[in-house]
């Protein structure tokens, strides 16, 4: 039989306990601060009674952090050394039960060589070394039996601990389940079988799920929508489009989804989407395009364009500059009348946000691909 | 008409514990590191539950208190300044 040591570290179950108590400590310090505060003895004035306001609404979920602390230290506290103990009284019987089972194997090494030199079962010498070996299986089986006792003991202590935690942890401020299912799909970045309960929530994001072939980015765009946790560009990065340089564009059609500019120049919306929508029409407005584009590179310049391009390129000093500053200038006009239409657009949706992360993940992809670029550009060293 | 009455070092004291709390909210450790030490049992997953599992609440109060203790603390200072400025200006006065 082979007896297990007891697991945990009383010492560090010590540790958190102060932790907690610590954590406790700040939270009830602060709390005075703030009941001082409301009773106008610090901060009288309409400044500080809108502060107090504020603080109101935040004491008693404060109160209820310190609480599970402050029990949770206790129960820590209690359950540590019994923890302890138990682990000592299992060790011990440990080594009991390892030496009895020692001297169990040598008197019947003892008992054979007695046997071999002509010794008898009767025999005094041979009843002796029974009688002690009887001895040290008593002894064996007290040591189960103590080993036994102290992983009840640690049991019933960590029952307890359980239950007392557990108590303290049945409260407003725990996670819902739908969070805790995206905070865990998103934190593993899952296989595509955990995005089961995501799609099921929101049945739209199915081709968003296949497309990217990974639940995390989903579930990062759930939370993102849902809890306001996380940003536009985590989201895109997770959704793979980052490989094809897509994820700016991808964040910048979706914010500018269902909005136009009508003939008279106004900005209206026409559509109006919920955030997962414009995540889902984003993704495959960008990804069309990509695909146009690659459609695009198999076709030549011909014609009147392949003319000019020719007579650019050989056109001789001042007038060639002149005619790149034109280009430039017209170039740079339209990225300006592109992006103030842009932003009106979103400003009509209301999604400055989603549409401000696109561009800055644009000028970080275009940022790589220059330094990938040189990279190639760069002549091998001899 | 409005009065005042602030004792502005301790409405920036408070900012800067509201900084501090906010700070160790949002920096809190997940539970799963820890839960070993309370050996075999439930009560390592319930003492995971208990420090991990209010996320949300946890993010979104450290959120608010950091707003607040950026308020307080701002608030704190602007008063203590224009107490020492006009406190100045009237102690050149007088010595006129």
């Amino acid at each position: 039989m082979i007896l297990e040591p007891i697991p945990g570290n009383p010492e560090a179950v010590l540790v958190l306990a102060e932790s907690l108590e610590g954590s406790a400590e700040d939270l009830r310090a602060t709390l005075t601060s703030m009941r001082g505060l409301s009773v106008g003895a610090v901060w009288d004035g309409p400044a500080g009674t809108a502060f107090a306001a504020s603080l109101a609404d935040l004491a008693p979920i404060l109160q209820r952090v310190l609480d599970r602390y402050a029990v949770a230290a206790l129960a820590l506290r209690s359950h540590a050394p019994e923890l302890a103990g138990a682990q000592d009284r299992a060790q011990a019987a440990i080594a009991d039960a390892g030496d009895a089972s020692w001297q169990i194997s040598a008197i019947e090494r003892q008992i054979e060589t007695a046997m071999s030199t002509g010794e008898t079962w009767d025999s005094p010498r041979v009843q002796g070394l029974l009688a002690t070996q009887r001895h040290q299986v008593w002894r064996q089986q007290r040591a189960v039996g103590d080993h036994h006792a102290a992983w009840s003991a640690v049991e019933a202590s960590d029952e307890r601990c359980a239950a007392a935690l557990a108590e303290c942890t049945d409260d407003p401020i725990s996670d819902p389940a739908l969070y805790r299912v995206l905070h865990r799909v998103s934190a593993t970045g899952s296989a595509i079988g955990q995005a089961e309960p995501i799609t099921w929530v929101a049945p739209e994001l199915k081709p968003i799920v296949a497309m990217a072939g990974t639940a995390g980015s989903v579930a990062d765009g759930l939370l993102l929508v849902g809890y306001g946790e996380g940003d536009w560009s985590s989201v895109a990065v997770g959704l793979g489009l980052s490989a094809v340089g897509s994820a700016g564009g991808a964040l910048k059609k979706g914010a500018t989804a269902g909005a136009i500019k009508t003939a008279n120049g106004e900005y209206r919306v026409v559509e109006r989407m919920a955030t997962r929508q414009r995540l889902g029409v984003g993704v495959s407005r960008e990804v069309g395009a990509k695909i146009d584009g690659l459609h695009g590179l198999k076709s030549v310049p011909t014609g009147r364009e392949a003319t000019t391009a020719l007579l650019g390129f050989q056109a001789k000093m001042p007038l060639r500059d002149k005619v790149r500053e034109g280009v430039r200038t017209s170039v740079v006009g339209f990225a300006e009348k592109k992006l103030l239409n842009d932003l009106r657009l979103v400003r009509a949706n209301g999604t400055t946000r989603m549409f401000v992360a696109g561009v800055t993940l644009q000028g970080v992809e275009k940022g790589t691909a220059k330094v990938i670029d040189r990279r190639e550009e760069k002549p091998a060293e001899k | 008409m409005t009065g005042f009455r602030v004792d502005a070092e301790e409405v920036a004291r408070l900012g800067t514990a509201l900084s501090v709390l906010a700070d160790d909210l949002s920096c809190a450790g997940e539970g799963s590191v820890d839960r070993w030490a309370l050996g075999p049992g439930r009560s390592g997953a319930a003492f995971e539950e208990l420090v991990s599992h209010w996320r949300l609440q946890r993010l979104r109060l450290a959120q608010a208190l950091e707003a607040l203790s950026q308020s307080a603390a701002a608030a704190g200072g602007l008063y203590a300044d224009t107490e020492a400025v006009i406190g100045g200006r009237l102690m050149i006065g007088g010595d006129r």
